[in-house]
């Protein structure tokens, strides 16, 4: 088929994808917890007992007409008093126009958006600038493991990427806090420690002081499935027949392997960093929970801690956007790519 | 297909990576199966079979730990199981008679209990103090001489099941337990003899009921002697240098009129010196032995990484085979199946429902069966996509073509020439997998379930509480690496295991990547 109907196709299934998921956010949200979490109360009772503490038993007529009043405010607020058709059909809208409300329970408060807006940028400058570099070291050493293949430069890279690749997350981070504390470096301080009290260029570089220890732990651990993918890769490009006519041309090693070999060595890798996001998402939330990192991950691992369904819903759902967005777009530069589709 | 095997296991074998991996899976399996053999202390429950923190025993080779003291029992034919373990007791009393009884079944204890049984008459002495009381007389003592040769314990203690059969002409019997260095005698029981206030006493109402005893060096501290200043630890004054030393039980007694007697049996006396190292892994915050927490732990790695790869496989090959071999609308379903799980984020979805469950106590004992349900739930799509691409690139084969042509039915093409070519992907595949689910797990342990109680012990359990206790901040133990270390260890090694494994499974069966 044409690459136009190609993409239709690819976009309108997506846009389904994301309806699904949409719809499964609110079971894994707004029905499974209270369902499962209160065995013998109901889905009302369930809610207000996750969510107000109950009066004390002498309290008085004081306090009983307080709990009375967060529990109508929390029944209006949160569309509890609704029922439950109506309010998927409300979430349903709000997802679609970004409306993600505020946060509930004992841990965050204030709308969701701010929560996200504040907390996007940390993630993003964890994550981005470790992909970064496990990209650029893992393609570096997939490029000369490949070239070198069986000899010991090969093997002490297959060996250290695997050895790090086996290491559980957070065992990783606890391991390099306490090195950086043995080589004198002092003890970890986390963001909110570090930049107290501090503003301008002094926050900053507090910032950056306390991102290395997790950027250095999410790197490490993200250099092996990199690595792994384009040694194998550059080892299939490197006996195709175009690399050894370059050889013979007299091209010399170097030149072959950069400007030849890796060339087309590296589509896939991009197609890996594309659909590997979810895992890449995954190491930042143990990350952050370690490091005390105050971005999504932990945002996530908070919200669902104090069942903060709105924070939650709207993360996922950000997420998944983000992977069934990254998805289409491997999709289209494929379907650019590959002569069979354009053909149609 | 068994020809077949015997050569893939053959020419995996062969590899060295494979054989390395497979030996390190199998040193793990054991420790898992043999689990209940190679440990007896209870990993959740056992608490303080030596003090918290103590480091392992054959870390005393280190300059830094030498001399530490182990936990001992120092006390010779502590069994009581015959007369030859009162040979090591030296008795300084008269008119007595002392032996041992066995198979005593006492109430509150499952196993029988091996007593010494002590019948004595004595006359009771007359003098009274100032105060108009009879002091208690020492009227039997019995000795054992024992040397402690290494640093300082945290602590002692004594424990035994005692009953009073039969008291005549006694008010009361006390019994002390003394520990005597060359230059001093402390004693756990009471201070002197010549006050009334002792932490063991019987009278006339305890005839024929056990007692359980246990008294532990602490009590020292609190006993009024000027040799324990309030901040000093009880042992460490005790067994402040190593060298010989002397466990004696003394029995007093107030009694009047010209004869007095009892019977007393005191069964499974135990002297415990509690050092700071102990067994292969050294302890835990709460004491807890390490090492049965280690073994213990391995089995559930085990479980989750194996099974859940099981079943995803299995799962994943069959709707990967239909959806490849049957293609048209099975294929368009289970693809966009695939599509979508896919997408989820995996390990926050599987968080949510860990935390979900953990609030429902029922449910939540079972966690690990929900967890791997959950990963096969999650992981099918992967091995899917994977038996689907290989099935449709073997089905266009001309060797396909040939057995249709020649009258081939499905069933036949499928067994003979697609299974075997879509199997060893799978093998591979599948050694590839646990890894990620062992890895997994450990994250989930340290993200959900840390958050709540649970009545088992795993490595990704042990990890989180080594961090949340002394890992990172208390440089006083160390770090506790002996606690922290391990468990991370042999999470990466059985990771790698299996990695390599699959690494070999992947050369044996995709010849390409062998020869080259």
């Amino acid at each position: 088929m044409s690459l136009k109907r190609y993409i239709a196709r690819r976009a309108a299934y997506t846009l389904v994808l994301i309806f699904v998921i949409i719809i499964f956010n609110f079971v894994l949200f707004q029905i499974l917890p209270f369902t499962t979490s209160c065995p013998g109360l109901s889905y009302n009772e369930c809610v207000i007992s996750l969510y107000v503490p109950p009066p004390p038993a002498r309290g008085g007529t004081n306090i009983t007409l307080q709990y009375q009043h967060e529990v109508t405010l929390l029944f209006n607020q949160y569309g509890f008093n609704r029922p439950i058709q109506e309010r998927f059909f409300l979430y349903i809208e709000s997802m679609i126009t970004w409306q993600f409300g505020y946060n509930i329970g004992a841990a965050i408060s204030g709308p969701v958006q701010t929560t996200i807006v504040q907390r996007l940028p940390y993630t993003l400058l964890l994550i981005g600038l470790s992909t970064i570099a496990s990209f650029v070291v893992g393609i570096g050493m997939g490029v000369v493991s490949a070239a070198r293949r069986g000899r010991v430069v090969d093997v002490a890279s297959l060996a250290s990427s695997l050895f790090f690749y086996s290491l559980p997350t957070f065992w990783l981070g606890g391991l390099l806090i306490v090195v950086q504390i043995l080589l004198g470096g002092g003890g970890y301080k986390s963001v909110g420690l570090s930049t107290a009290g501090l503003s301008g260029l002094d926050s900053t570089a507090a910032m950056l002081v306390s991102l290395w220890l997790p950027f250095l732990t999410l790197t490490l651990v993200s250099i092996g499935a990199v690595f792994l993918t384009m040694r194998a890769t550059m080892i299939d490009v490197m006996a195709e027949d175009y690399v050894i006519m370059a050889r013979a041309k007299g091209i010399q090693e170097r030149a072959v392997l950069f400007r030849h070999a890796l060339r087309n060595a590296i589509i896939p890798i991009v197609t890996l960093f594309a659909l590997d996001l979810g895992f890449i998402l995954s190491g930042a939330v143990v990350t952050e929970t370690v490091f005390d990192w105050p971005g999504l991950g932990r945002a996530i691992f908070i919200g669902i801690t104090s069942n903060d369904f709105p924070l939650e819903q709207a993360i996922f759902y950000i997420i998944s956007l983000m992977v069934l967005l990254a998805n289409f777009g491997v999709d289209v530069m494929y379907g650019y790519l590959d002569p069979r589709i354009k053909a149609g | 297909m068994i020809r077949s095997m015997r050569r893939n296991t053959g020419l995996l074998l062969r590899s060295r990576l494979g054989v390395a991996g497979i030996a390190i899976i199998l040193f793990f399996l054991v420790l898992a199966v043999f689990a209940p053999y190679l440990t007896s202390n209870d990993p959740i429950n056992g608490q303080l079979v030596s003090s918290p923190y103590s480091y392992p025993q054959w870390a005393t080779v280190f300059p830094r730990y030498q001399g530490l003291a182990a936990t001992q029992y120092p006390l010779q034919g502590a069994s009581y199981a015959s007369n030859s373990d009162l040979s090591y007791w030296t008795v300084t009393a008269s008119n007595y008679s002392l032996g041992t009884v066995a198979g005593l079944r006492v109430p509150a204890q499952t196993k029988t209990v091996n007593a010494f049984e002590l019948n004595q008459t004595f006359v009771p002495q007359a003098s009274k103090i100032s105060t108009g009381l009879i002091p208690a007389q020492l009227v039997y003592g019995m000795s054992q001489p024992f040397a402690f040769s290494t640093k300082p314990p945290t602590f002692f203690n004594i424990t035994a099941q005692v009953r009073l059969r039969s008291l005549s002409n006694v008010s009361v019997l006390y019994l002390n337990f003394v520990i005597s260095s060359q230059t001093h005698n402390y004693t756990l029981g009471s201070v002197n003899s010549y006050t009334v206030r002792s932490q063991i006493q019987f009278a006339q109402a305890d005839v024929g009921r056990w007692r359980a005893l246990s008294l532990s060096s602490g009590l020292l501290a609190n006993s009024g002697n000027p040799d324990f200043p309030i901040t000093a630890i009880p042992a460490t004054v005790v067994f402040a240098h190593p060298g010989g030393y002397r466990f004696t039980v003394q029995v007093l007694a107030v009694g009047s009129g010209s004869h007095a007697s009892y019977s007393l049996q005191v069964g499974n006396l135990s002297f415990k010196i509690v050092g700071t190292t102990y067994g292969p892994l050294g302890t835990d915050v709460y004491g807890r032995d390490v090492w049965s927490q280690f073994v213990w732990g391995s089995r559930i790695s085990f479980l989750v990484g194996i099974v859940s790869a099981l079943g995803s496989v299995g799962i994943g090959t069959i709707t990967g085979l239909a959806a490849g071999y049957i293609g048209g609308w099975s294929d368009e379903l289970i693809s966009r199946t695939t599509d979508f799980f896919l997408v989820i984020p995996f390990l926050p979805l599987v968080t949510v429902i860990v935390f979900v469950i953990g609030q429902n106590q029922v449910l939540y004992q079972g966690i690990y069966y929900w967890i791997i349900l959950i990963f096969i739930i999650l992981s099918w799509p992967t091995i899917t996509r994977i038996v689907r691409s290989q099935v449709l690139s073997v089905k266009e084969r001309q060797f396909v073509e040939a057995s249709r042509a020649l009258g081939g039915s499905s069933g036949h093409i499928i067994r003979k020439h697609i299974l075997p070519n879509v199997l060893g992907l799978v093998y591979a595949q599948a050694a590839l997998l646990v890894p990620g689910f062992i890895l997994t797990e450990a994250a989930l342990d340290f993200l959900a379930i840390s958050l709540h109680p649970i009545n088992t012990v795993t490595w990704g359990i042990m990890l989180t509480d080594a961090l949340n206790n002394a890992a990172l901040t208390n440089a006083g133990v160390d770090y506790a690496w002996w606690w922290f270390l391990p468990p991370g260890i042999a999470i990466a090694l059985l990771s790698l295991a299996f990695v390599m494994v699959g690494f070999a499974l992947d050369q044996v069966f995709n010849p390409k990547l062998r020869e080259r």
